[in-house]
């Protein structure tokens, strides 16, 4: 079996009365291009529109692209070996470190450096968007009001941790 | 007829304030037709214009200006001038242009501001300072001055850079071309307006040209906005709307019109001596004469006429800066402008004939044209005047891509970085 | 200036990297003629309105598209 390491384990921790900032262990993380209607019997019901993100059967699923996926799981979940004859399938568990953000200032750092519209009316939870943080690809997923996980790619991920952390310095001491 | 600016004009302008100066130019109505005419009030257009007269005789001449002159990318750039390209036909054409940038103020009788403050090109790798030490090799083979650089040699001329082991981009060392400089971008316009007029020479503003007057496939003349004028000769020289002028004369060129953007910050009190170029990324930064750090990178990377660039590379240029000159996070930015200029697929420039008898075509400059404005105006001059290329624009053809002869830097011309 | 992916919405203009002209046909496989090749892929129309061109979100979902955008005020119109 092998041992899941954290890109980040070399980072500074983060602490702040009114804001957190660390990474959320435990996922596996799938992406699956393929059809809807083929992969949901397995699934359960996929979202129909870019950017939105259901629940089903613990896992969190989204909609990435035309006939592209993302399925977000538990640490250790089967998933993977029920798709290869509907899907193609591209395991990504090990390429992405997954950083969440949570506080009332969350929604102002994060504007700081994405070009979206972070007000509540504007990206509300249950929402993702694949965008760019710090020149990079980033998946930001608003989880709740003042939550959101931020799936970096694993080579990137000291450098948007600190990016995040240093955003937030005018924010929360 | 002009009185010349000199000590004495001055004193005596200064003895008699209420005689003002006299006109710069003057603003006469278009004739019906001229022995030539240049498309383009721009620095090149203007140039060109004076070169006709002065070396060829030629003053029956009008520029065409749409707007007003210097309204176009010879106000808008960040003034630089230099002479260290690589590639043959390049490299012989931009030093005959620092040799005219260096007796311009003269010869224009109009003080051009003309700056050999050097420019320092930074190596970020020992790699790169080979490529430099080969660049240099060929402009010295070529007459150019240059000089390679280490890094305590940089560090003494350029102290206010990162030379601190955390630094991202370690400076190696790097190259110096010290008659290279800045120069007063707006004076080059009016200076060669002016002397242009004096001797005779109409430069008509507000005048844009909606179309060519063709004799079969040959150009007689031009529709403007103040009328038709015929001309024996007919030089476009557009940068920017280069297809937007040629698609009028039935023709289509190698050009895709996109956008570079320029900054100037708060000014400070004189700190950069020099014009600094980076290896690491396309960056360039001089301080103005006002005190402004002025300075620029990459075109914004979209066709586009609207001459307004978008946030992102204000960003990316931003970090260039900072990362070059950790002091310059303290500074604010003042102004941000962009300029609209043709962009060819290898990277340099035309100047020459076209199809059409009797029309000639100067553009495809990327955004590297203002450093060369005195050889273009001078060479295209030639290439009317004698309806033949002069041996140091033989290889700006429009055709060079049929014959397989690009000058290719990279497309883009300017990476100073990567010649 | 935001780009209207067809996929992810509008989005800033930097999520993006530019494909150029779409307007031009590749001349067919096998074509000997030259001067086709040369047209095809020196020469541009390059107006100053109206302009077909691709753009890749890089940045999110990746994919290409075609879209027609006003180069003399960027404005975008209906994708072709």
């Amino acid at each position: 079996m092998l041992d899941r390491r954290s890109a980040l384990a070399s980072a500074k921790p983060y602490t702040s009365s009114v804001l957190q900032i660390g990474e959320a262990h435990g996922f596996s993380l799938l992406q699956v291009a393929g059809l809807a209607k083929a992969i949901s019997p397995i699934t359960g019901k996929l979202p129909v529109k870019v950017g939105l993100a259901v629940t089903s059967e613990g896992r969190t699923l989204m909609r990435t692209g035309p006939n592209q996926f993302w399925i977000i799981g538990p640490e250790v979940d089967d998933i993977e070996t029920k798709l290869p004859e509907i899907a193609i399938i591209t395991p990504l568990s090990h390429s992405r470190t997954r950083i969440v953000i949570e506080g009332e200032p969350a929604r102002n750092v994060l504007a700081k450096g994405v070009p979206l519209d972070f007000h509540h009316s504007a990206f509300k939870s249950g929402t993702f968007a694949m965008t760019g943080l710090h020149h990079t690809p980033v998946l930001v997923h608003c989880v709740g009001e003042n939550r959101f996980e931020i799936y970096a790619l694993r080579t990137f991920a000291v450098s948007v941790y600190e990016w995040l952390t240093d955003a937030a310095l005018e924010f929360a001491r | 007829m002009f009185k010349p600016y000199s000590a004495l004009a001055l004193a005596k302008h200064a003895l008699s304030p209420d005689r003002p100066w006299p006109r710069a130019w003057n603003s006469p109505e278009p004739k019906s037709s001229y022995d030539a005419i240049v498309i383009g009030g721009g620095g090149h257009g203007l140039a060109t214009a004076y070169y006709l007269a002065k070396n060829h005789g030629l003053t029956n001449v009008a520029v065409l200006e749409r707007n007003y002159i210097g309204s176009g990318n010879v106000g808008r750039n960040t003034t630089i001038i230099r002479s260290n390209y690589m590639i043959d036909g390049n490299t012989q054409f931009f030093e005959h242009s620092l040799k005219l940038w260096e007796g311009l103020s003269h010869e224009l009788n109009f003080n051009c501001m003309v700056s050999h403050r050097g420019q320092v090109v930074l190596a970020v790798s020992p790699a790169q300072l080979d490529t430099f030490a080969r660049r240099g090799n060929i402009m010295r083979l070529n007459g150019i001055d240059a000089e390679l650089l280490d890094r305590g040699q940089v560090m003494k001329l350029l102290p206010y850079l990162d030379y601190s082991k955390d630094a991202r981009w370690p400076i190696y060392g790097g190259i110096i071309q010290e008659r290279a400089g800045t120069v007063r971008h707006d004076a080059v316009a009016w200076g060669y307006a002016r002397a242009a007029d004096t001797l005779g020479v109409h430069i008509i503003e507000n005048c844009e040209v909606t179309g060519f007057v063709m004799d079969g496939d040959k150009a007689v003349g031009v529709e403007t906005s103040r009328g038709k004028i015929l001309a024996g000769k007919i030089g476009i020289a557009v940068a920017g709307h280069s297809s937007h002028v040629a698609k009028m004369a039935g023709l289509r060129v190698p050009i895709e019109t996109h956008v570079l953007q320029a900054f100037v910050t708060e000014p400070v009190k004189p700190m950069v001596d020099h014009v600094i170029s980076w290896g690491a990324e396309l960056f360039y930064l001089s301080q103005s004469d006002k005190g402004g750090m002025v300075f620029g990178g990459h075109i914004d990377g979209f066709n586009t006429y609207t001459q307004r660039g978008q946030f992102p590379r204000i960003q990316t240029v931003a970090e260039c800066a900072v990362s070059l000159l950790p002091l310059m996070s303290k500074l604010r930015l003042l102004r941000h402008w962009g300029g609209v200029m043709d962009m060819t697929p290898d990277g340099s420039p035309f100047i020459g004939r076209t199809e059409r008898p009797n029309l000639y075509f100067n553009g495809g400059w990327c955004y590297q044209g203002f450093k060369a404005t005195p050889a273009s105006g001078w060479t295209f001059a030639h290439t009317i005047a004698h309806d033949e290329e002069h041996e140091l624009n033989r290889a700006y053809s429009l055709d060079r891509f049929e014959k397989g002869r690009e000058l290719d830097e990279f497309g883009i011309g300017n990476w100073t970085y990567k010649q | 200036m935001r780009i209207p992916c067809p996929h992810c919405g509008q989005r800033d203009v930097g999520e993006f990297r530019y494909g150029g002209d779409a307007s031009k046909a590749r001349p067919a496989h096998g074509t000997g003629d030259m001067k086709a090749w040369h047209d095809y892929y020196f020469l541009f129309d390059n107006p100053k309105g109206p302009h077909d061109e691709y753009w890749q979100h890089v940045l999110g979902c990746r994919q290409w598209f075609k879209l027609t955008r006003n180069t003399a005020t960027n404005e975008i119109g209906e994708q072709p």
